[in-house]
């Protein structure tokens, strides 16, 4: 396993408990999803995989390391952590040295280090703005800046947090497209998200966080096709889901796929599926 | 550490008119550096700051805080006014071509203590005091909006910045950026003072826009939503004060108490 995490309590200076005892453990090249309502812990958990925050009891290791012992600098080297926020990060004059700032951190070789900016910035699709300024971008390129200057740090687990928050459609794609290349790449990717579409599509395991507790840890299906109610979780069932309910589907669909696969068995055993209501 | 301005925390001074611990933060301010005496800064520290800090219940707050911010300019200071003060005077000790001066320490002292008084006063009034409420408080006494908005803005910009760079540090760190040691922390610089700048300038920028979208820029005398309480006690509480600071001024023109 990449991660353990081990009776989890992480306590703020003012008294907040914001996690209050979460275990969970993350094999090699799993994609999970991290979701609840707000106020429920999840960037809390994520900042611990970065050792930005500090346990206040229990353990969390990475690599079979405890993260504890190491600093946020040297925990770079195995966890790619993509805030919310890219304009914490952006300084350098273009996006090419900005994308190139980790792998300059870490000591990569020069060859190594432009071979990975190249990549970072042509899956992200920001081959054409190499020579801008990130701060001339809008926010959605300046979200991929971010995300490109984490991939070129080539870390074998990598956390988004709110990965498709102010995201046009055309960045989700390709954030859809680039996470399956980087599943088959053999990367463990973690994702803080309130996007329950994105989670469908894109992840095989959900872990729900509330009230600092994990209150659900299985496949995302299963999540999603009710073994969970998502509207008492603050989420909205994937738009397949639902299409599929006004349909009067018996069997949940969860994905565009299985939607697709379900359409085809009406249509080949002729049953119509019922007219959706108004 | 934990640098939000203000602490959740409830008691009398948290309760207390912003504009009365506004008062008490400038008259400690003033009183310290109009009276000469170089133990006159630590007295009032001691006997006006510190009790009021303790019944704030701000205490394990307050004194990290404090001492993370004054320290550097306390050492600075001493460094400055020790060995290169100004006048003739008797020295205490020679590091090479250096002379450490006796007077210069003196003085250092004196300076670091006005500076700890003073950062003690706002710090209080930070870290029990609604910046809102603080802004009300101004506006309905009749001060304008936008001279309001500057004090209130220019008392919360330190905690605010130290923030925003905590943010930013985490993120530079999180792309393997070392920040130990010193050659670290100079590396440091570019990536952090960059982001830092021009997210506070757009910041700024956008909450102009935003502040005027609704209708701060108006000339019409505006109207509160809550009333911040005063007292009787507190106005005269105030009086007071001003009178204290308005002595010490007096005492240090006319040159007595030195």
């Amino acid at each position: 396993m990449v991660l353990r995490i081990d009776s989890l309590v992480h306590r703020y200076p003012n008294g907040t408990t914001a996690l209050a005892n979460v275990s969970l453990t993350v094999e090699a090249g799993e994609r999970v999803a991290v979701v609840g309502p707000n106020g429920a812990g999840k960037s809390t958990l994520a900042r611990h995989l970065i050792g930005i925050a500090r346990p206040t009891s229990g353990t969390v290791e990475v690599n079979g390391r405890d993260a504890a012992e190491l600093g946020i600098a040297d925990l770079a080297r195995s966890v790619g952590f993509v805030f919310q926020n890219p304009d914490n990060q952006l300084h350098a004059a273009t996006v090419a040295r900005e994308v190139g700032f980790g792998p300059r951190n870490l000591g990569f070789s020069a060859d190594r280090r432009t071979a990975l900016t190249e990549w970072a910035l042509r899956v992200t699709g920001l081959t054409g703005e190499t020579d801008s300024h990130p701060r001339h971008l809008s926010f959605s390129e300046r979200k991929r800046v971010a995300l490109a200057s984490v991939l070129a740090m080539d870390t074998p687990i990598i956390v988004l947090d709110e990965p498709t928050t102010g995201q046009d459609h055309r960045s989700v794609a390709l954030l859809e497209e680039l996470l399956g290349d980087l599943h088959k790449r053999g990367k463990t990717i973690i994702a803080i998200t309130h996007d329950t579409d994105f989670c469908a599509e894109n992840f095989d395991r959900v872990v729900v966080l509330a009230e600092g507790y994990v209150r659900w840890d299985g496949p995302v299906e299963r999540w999603l096709e009710g073994a969970e109610d998502p509207s008492e979780s603050a989420f909205e069932q994937p738009q397949m889901t639902r299409l599929g309910q006004r349909l009067g589907w018996r069997t949940p669909v969860v994905t565009l796929d299985s939607f697709l696969d379900q359409l085809t068995d009406h249509a080949e055993t002729g049953v119509c599926p019922r007219r959706p209501a108004p | 550490m934990d640098i939000s301005p203000r602490s959740a925390d409830d008691s009398p001074v948290h309760r207390l008119n912003p504009l009365t611990k506004l008062v008490f933060a400038v008259t400690v301010t003033v009183s310290a550096f109009a009276l000469t005496m170089t133990w006159w800064p630590l007295l009032l520290f001691c006997t006006a700051v510190l009790p009021m800090v303790i019944a704030s219940g701000t205490l394990r707050k307050f004194f990290p805080v404090l001492l993370a911010l004054w320290v550097p300019i306390a050492l600075t200071v001493y460094l400055i006014q020790g060995f290169f003060y100004p006048e003739t005077s008797r020295v205490v000790a020679e590091i090479g071509p250096l002379e450490l001066k006796y007077e210069g320490l003196v003085f250092a002292t004196q300076t670091a203590l006005r500076i700890m008084v003073l950062m003690g006063g706002f710090f209080l009034l930070l870290l029990t005091t609604h910046p809102g409420a603080l802004m009300s408080a101004m506006t309905q006494r009749g001060m304008s909006p936008k001279t309001v908005y500057v004090v209130s803005a220019a008392l919360q910009i330190a905690p605010a910045l130290a923030g925003r760079a905590q943010g930013i540090l985490h993120a530079q760190q999180a792309r393997g950026l070392p920040v130990k040691g010193l050659r670290g922390r100079i590396r440091a610089l570019v990536p952090m003072a960059g982001p830092l700048i021009l997210g506070a300038l757009t910041d700024v920028g956008d909450r102009a826009v935003a502040m005027e979208t609704r209708g701060f820029g108006t000339s019409r005398r505006p109207t509160f939503l809550t009333e911040v309480s005063d007292t009787s006690a507190q106005r005269v509480a105030r009086t007071v004060m001003g009178l204290c600071a308005l002595t010490a001024v007096v005492a240090n023109v006319l040159g007595v108490l030195r």
